[in-house]
């Protein structure tokens, strides 16, 4: 299964995405040994060539080294979910939405992301969000009606429960965090 | 040094109420399988909240105060009788024999949960019907070979999660190992343990 980064829906993505062609000039072979993004169209293009003040240049690359992380994290969790998951083939549909996951982290300022897969087989990614702790728990499951169901935790510093709970569909979760402003 | 028979059930003994302890001086430990406990960013590995659905009700701990950490290394043999419930119309149980019925286990790890922490959860989950409540009871599930040993159960609106379908018991236990990762304690905290009153029947109120 290939999953194609999410196109430039963000300043976030497309910075991503130019990280990958940065740090990994692009051939053939490269795109067959990092399974889980494509690269297409577009890679060669200095598209932020018209930054030109240093410290946005800074902001920048510090964004592109973060979203890089998160890329690296995810392609090593979904190897491991892969080898743990025998109908892993079944989930092909649900690439759209794993696609929104990446999205989800794309698009908010994570820091100090880890990926776990759990002892039940689901993906659980702890981060920091500014002073707040986010747990976002993916499960992949042909059995549930839409194939994946995620759980988005917030605990605020010196709270014991959650501010925050939201499960569902990913697409559910993700349209909450929009409505609410999260997400923009 | 042999199994310490303060571990074991005594004839005076009655179960504890966890809905009596409020104080914030009352702990949980759940041991480990390796003293490696944390993630990179130092939080607590989702390795160790291994529910297993089927088993959401009964998340295994021990009641610490009696049991001590240094407790953890002990480890009953499969099948053991000293695994069974305890009954408090039981009797006396004898201490188990060392390499028997009973092995000592190294290079274990814990970590801890606070009791008041563990009774005042409250988890108001936003799902596409609705908004579920989930919370936490500790159930003091008492075996032959150890008094001390407790269970996390979790609840929706009321309801044992162990009653509910599978989506429903998914939900919680993505909720409940969040929970426990953010609330766990790494390090042996400051405890004391619960007063005799609260589990032996002769023992007098100051």
């Amino acid at each position: 299964m290939v999953l194609d980064a999410p196109s430039a829906h963000s300043a976030g993505m497309l910075y991503g995405r130019q990280e990958v062609v940065a740090n990994t000039p692009y051939q053939k072979s490269n795109e067959d040994r990092r399974p889980y993004y494509r690269f297409d169209g577009g890679f060669y293009n200095s598209s932020y060539s018209h930054v030109s003040n240093p410290v946005q240049e800074r902001q920048i690359q510090e964004a592109m080294r973060r979203i890089q992380g998160i890329l690296d994290k995810f392609n090593t969790a979904a190897n491991q979910l892969q080898k743990l998951n025998k109908a892993w083939e079944k989930f092909e549909p649900i690439v759209p939405s794993l696609n929104l996951f990446l999205k989800v982290l794309f698009g908010l300022p994570f820091t100090q992301v880890v990926m776990e897969v759990t002892p039940e087989a689901s993906l659980l990614v702890k981060a920091k969000l500014h002073s707040q702790t986010v747990y976002i728990d993916l499960n992949f499951d042909p059995e549930l009606d839409e194939g994946n169901e995620v759980m988005w935790n917030v605990y605020q510093p010196g709270l014991t429960n959650p501010v925050e709970s939201l499960a569902g569909p990913i697409e559910f979760v993700v349209s909450k965090l929009v409505q609410q402003g999260t997400l923009k | 040094m042999g199994y310490p028979e303060r571990l074991l059930p005594q004839p005076n003994y009655c179960p504890i109420q966890f809905v009596e302890f409020q104080s914030e001086s009352y702990f949980l430990l759940r041991h480990t399988q390796t003293p490696e406990l944390t993630d990179s960013e130092g939080k607590l590995k989702a390795d160790y909240v291994a529910f297993q659905s089927d088993h959401l009700g009964d998340y295994s701990t021990n009641l610490l105060g009696v049991f001590a950490p240094e407790d953890i290394k002990w480890h009953f043999v499969p099948d053991s009788h000293y695994l069974r419930p305890w009954r408090s119309e039981d009797g006396p149980v004898e201490v188990p024999t060392l390499g028997e019925e009973v092995i000592e286990v190294d290079n274990r790890g814990c970590f801890y949960l606070q009791v008041s922490v563990l009774i005042k959860a409250e988890i108001d989950v936003t799902t596409s019907t609705g908004v579920e409540r989930v919370t936490c009871k500790i159930l003091h599930t008492a075996v032959r070979g150890n008094f001390w040993h407790c269970s996390l159960r979790w609840y929706v609106n009321d309801i044992d999660a162990q009653t509910l379908g599978k989506g429903p018991r998914s939900r919680i236990l993505k909720a409940a190992r969040s929970f426990i990762i953010n609330n766990a304690l790494l390090v042996e905290p400051s405890y004391q343990a619960i007063p005799p009153q609260a589990y032996s029947s002769t023992a007098t109120n100051a």
